[in-house]
């Protein structure tokens, strides 16, 4: 069957009648984006499904703009095949009536079929059943394909029936199968109401029956189970095999992160040994005091002098003013023009301590009781402990040349003061100590600081390596401990499974051979024979039938094979190896990207394309010498992820096939700026097809205004 | 006995108005807040008499004596020195009231008077407390001077940590 014409009629941004017409190779539509590739497409699919909804969508708004309120029009789809030389026409459109403004009101979808019989006549017959005939379900599910993503057509449950199904050589296998199974049936239930007749045997034969039942109940449930988990391990291994090629970068990020970490703790730590509170520390210590030592000399010999010169004041005023009593005649006597040392000094403490035990510390000298010295030492103290009595006003013996004493204050404070000159010496090395301590902290800070620079920059660099980020390849190595854990229970789940499952089968063989000893004895030879006889019937039917169909499995490999070398002609392509696998009682395929016996895991994009691609050619092919007789492929989009190179053995493989091909692409165009015209590039002058159609929007359009948008056809 | 000192730390010692904003207010911070956070703002005295001694301490080691002449308009924080580095109570300070007795020594090294005329009774105590402020007050004007010469030099000399210490440390 081939499609010779499209007709898309005020279909969204196709205006008025827009006649498609094609041939019987391979038919190209070129077209921007949004020249209605997608929509020409999308009225192919409405057109051969059921939809009958949202039809106000589907309504040229240009077309609605410019009919007359009242006035009608058809929106709609039609398709002329050509199929044994005979045309058939199958339309499908709607009414549309406008109203008030932007109001207007739709019609029921209506089919409509026209045949040409052998001589040439045409009759109306009903749309969708003429449809059905000329291009089945089962074929037009493998004609559109929308975009890449739609190309992968064995990934789903019923991919395997629907594939055998479509192939008459094969498709008759699987009833044989179905009767040998519905003999052996037969067989057994005759075998079984003989058995029964026997009262001795029923009951066994009950017990048996539920036992087997039961067994065969659980080895199905197992299967399941086991199916689940090879998908699983299937998964898993997968996504192992996806962060492997990234682990070795995921790892060093860990282990480059842990040392940035580490370092950054350093920093902290030495940042909090820095102590750099200088300004402060000039009170806290009392750095302040470094030069003080100078000053307080100064300050010392000016209260000495003071002092002094106060002492010697009161001598001479003493001198002056007569000695009123004996004992300051004496001491007059004694010191003569020596001026004594202030009362008070030293302190009272040590005269005390000095008196006790009877010697002169200052001269270090004995002075024993009432010895000349000891009196001397008594006296002071005592001159000392008088002074601190308040003052009597009427005393006559105080002398009132002075009327206060500032000085002794201030000779106590230079006293304190000295004291602590030892401190002050000590804050110059303090200062130069903490500063010669902070260099260093800042050195090794600053040592960290590069290192840490150096440790960012591989980061950078293992990161850049990767085409995951920071996060993705951290995120990875978590995910893949879990995933190897994952696989290894996974693995283990299946041994017990397995195992579980084979002791089942075992128990089932058994209980089965007990059941057919007891059938033995008890009924008659020729049931039995019939039985065995039609048991191994149903052997051969269905392992007929499972060899013809991994014949046909090998066959179509084969043939999706020899495309995807087609296709990716010079470049690497692995092979595709296709499998059955029976998940609980559901046949499925698996097909996988394989290289040197290994599966072959992320296939880029475009390699993944033109696998989906090889099968679905090879599937087209496999119709065409099944049934003699092929069905167009419809593609929108399929190699957006292909380069010039892949696209041109991709296009070689097309003009070669023998189904009729139509391929929408936006590849080939460019826009000619100096007269603003839309062409068709180099590379399309030596693509091989026999008709191509350029579409695009007609001009002017407002782009924002849908009522002005109109898809024009030129053919090329 | 006689204090002088006592007397002396009960005054608020003055300074030339000019630097109240362009030095003690960016300079030093007044009101709450840790002392870290203090420092944080860019204010290196947590106390407007904290940076009055250090203006102090670097007239007196400099040997800058700059009377204040009668004309001037003064200022002062109203902080009597005797209050001055108690810092009980601050959070990540030490308490430094003991340098009050430093500040006073030095005054008395350095002002000119007759103190044996104190303890004759023919100079008063407050006549004698007055020429001591008046040195403090001096020394003070030449620090607050060096520092004010600094920062037209340089806006940005104290930013380091260490610019006041140095100015202090460093030989004339």
């Amino acid at each position: 069957m081939i499609i010779k014409e499209i007709l898309i009629k005020n279909y969204q941004c196709y205006y008025d009648d827009k006649r498609f017409e094609f041939k019987k190779g391979s038919n190209i539509i070129l077209g921007r984006n949004g020249a209605g590739k997608t929509k020409f497409f999308e009225a192919l699919e409405w057109l051969f499904s059921n939809s009958t909804k949202d039809l106000d969508e589907l309504v040229s708004k240009k077309k609605l703009h410019e009919t007359i309120q009242g006035n009608s029009f058809n929106v709609g789809v039609e398709i002329i095949v050509e199929q044994a030389g005979l045309r058939s026409t199958i339309k499908k459109y709607f009414g549309v009536k406008k109203g008030v403004e932007k109001d207007f009101t739709t019609t029921n979808i209506i089919y409509e079929g026209i045949e040409e019989n052998e001589s040439g006549e045409r009759e109306s017959v009903d749309g969708l059943n003429l449809l059905n005939r000329v291009f089945p379900g089962i074929n037009r599910k493998y004609a559109l394909f929308k975009g890449e993503a739609e190309l992968n057509i064995l990934n789903n449950e019923d991919a395997l029936l629907n594939l055998i199904n479509m192939y008459t050589k094969i498709k008759h296998f699987g009833p044989y199968a179905e009767k040998g199974e519905m003999f052996r049936k037969y067989a057994e239930k005759a075998v079984d109401d003989a058995t029964k007749g026997d009262e001795k045997n029923n009951k066994k034969l009950k017990t048996l029956e539920n036992e087997i039942n039961e067994l065969k109940r659980s080895i199905q449930e197992k299967e399941i189970f086991l199916s689940t988990k090879y998908d699983e391990r299937t998964n898993l291994e997968e996504n192992i095999n996806g962060v492997e090629k990234h682990l070795e970068n995921a790892e060093a990020v860990e282990t480059i992160k842990k040392r940035i970490s580490d370092i950054d703790d350093n920093v902290k730590k030495l940042e909090s040994k820095l102590d750099e509170d200088y300004t402060i520390s000039l009170f806290d210590k009392g750095w302040f005091l470094i030069y003080f030592e100078s000053i307080q000399k100064a300050y010392k010999n000016k209260i000495d002098a003071l002092s002094k010169e106060r002492r010697q004041l009161q001598r001479n005023f003493d001198t002056a003013e007569g000695i009123k009593e004996g004992e300051r005649r004496a001491q007059a006597a004694l010191f003569k023009d020596v001026i004594p040392l202030p009362n008070g000094t030293p302190s009272s403490s040590i005269m005390e301590e000095m008196l006790k035990d009877q010697i002169c510390k200052v001269c270090n000298r004995e002075a024993l009781i009432d010895s000349p010295p000891y009196n001397f030492m008594r006296k002071r103290l005592d001159d000392y402990l008088l002074s601190q009595k308040p003052r009597d006003e009427n005393d006559e013996t105080i002398s009132d040349l002075f009327k206060s004493n500032y000085t002794n204050r201030l000779v106590t404070l230079g006293a304190t003061q000295e004291d602590n000159l030892i401190k002050i010496r000590t804050i110059a090395q303090t200062i130069k100590e903490l500063f010669e301590f902070n260099q260093e902290i800042k050195l090794r800070i600053a040592e960290l600081r590069d290192k840490k620079e150096n440790e960012i920059s591989d980061l950078e660099n293992v990161i850049g390596n990767s085409v995951l980020g920071q996060d993705s390849l951290s995120h990875a190595y978590k995910n893949y401990k879990g995933w190897q854990k994952d696989l290894m229970a996974v693995d283990k789940k299946i041994e017990d499974y397995e195992k579980e499952s084979s002791d089942l089968k075992t128990r089932l063989k058994q209980k089965r051979e007990e059941k057919d000893s007891i059938d033995t004895k008890s009924v008659s030879s020729f049931l039995i024979n019939t039985r065995t006889i039609l048991r191994d019937i149903e052997t051969i039917f269905k392992e007929t039938k499972e060899t013809k169909y991994d014949e046909f499995i090998k066959v179509l490999e084969d043939k999706a094979n020899y495309f995807l070398k087609k296709i990716n002609e010079s470049s690497f392509t692995g092979y595709i190896e296709i499998n059955r696998r029976y998940a609980g009682s559901k046949h499925m395929v698996n097909v996988t990207l394989m290289q040197e016996g290994e599966r072959f895991y992320h296939p880029n994009t475009s390699l993944l394309t033109s696998m989906h691609l090889a099968i679905l050619f090879a599937i087209a092919q496999l119709t065409q010498a099944d049934k003699e007789e092929s069905f167009p492929l419809i593609f929108d989009a399929p190699t957006s992820s292909f380069d010039p190179v892949k696209r041109k053995y991709f296009f070689e493989v097309l003009g070669n096939c023998n189904e009729q091909t139509i391929l929408l692409t936006k590849d080939f165009t460019e826009t000619d700026k100096t007269i603003n015209a839309l062409l068709y590039s180099d590379e399309f002058k030596n693509i091989k097809r026999d008709k191509a159609i350029l579409i695009k929007l007609e001009e002017p359009f407002h782009p924002e205004i849908l009522s002005t948008i109109n898809t024009e056809l030129i053919n090329l | 006995m006689e204090n002088l000192f006592d007397k002396w730390k009960t005054k608020v010692p003055k300074f030339n108005e000019i630097y109240k904003a362009t030095l003690f207010d960016s300079l030093s911070a007044t009101g709450g807040g840790s002392e870290k956070k203090t420092y944080n703002l860019g204010k290196h005295f947590s106390n407007n008499y904290e940076f009055y001694m250090y203006a102090f301490f670097l007239g007196l080691y400099k040997d800058q004596f700059k009377p204040m002449d009668k004309d001037i308009k003064r200022a002062d924080f109203g902080h009597p020195i005797q209050f001055w580095g108690n810092k009980a109570g601050r959070i990540g300070r030490e308490d430094f009231a003991y340098l009050q007795e430093y500040l006073f020594s030095a005054v008395i090294a350095k002002t000119d008077i007759a103190l044996i005329d104190l303890d004759k009774g023919t100079l008063s105590e407050e006549d004698a407390v007055k020429s001591l402020i008046n040195t403090m007050e001096a020394y003070t004007n030449g620090g607050l001077m060096l520092i004010s010469e600094k920062l037209e030099d340089n806006p940005n000399h104290f930013l380091q940590s260490p610019s006041f210490l140095n100015m202090i440390v460093e030989k004339i």
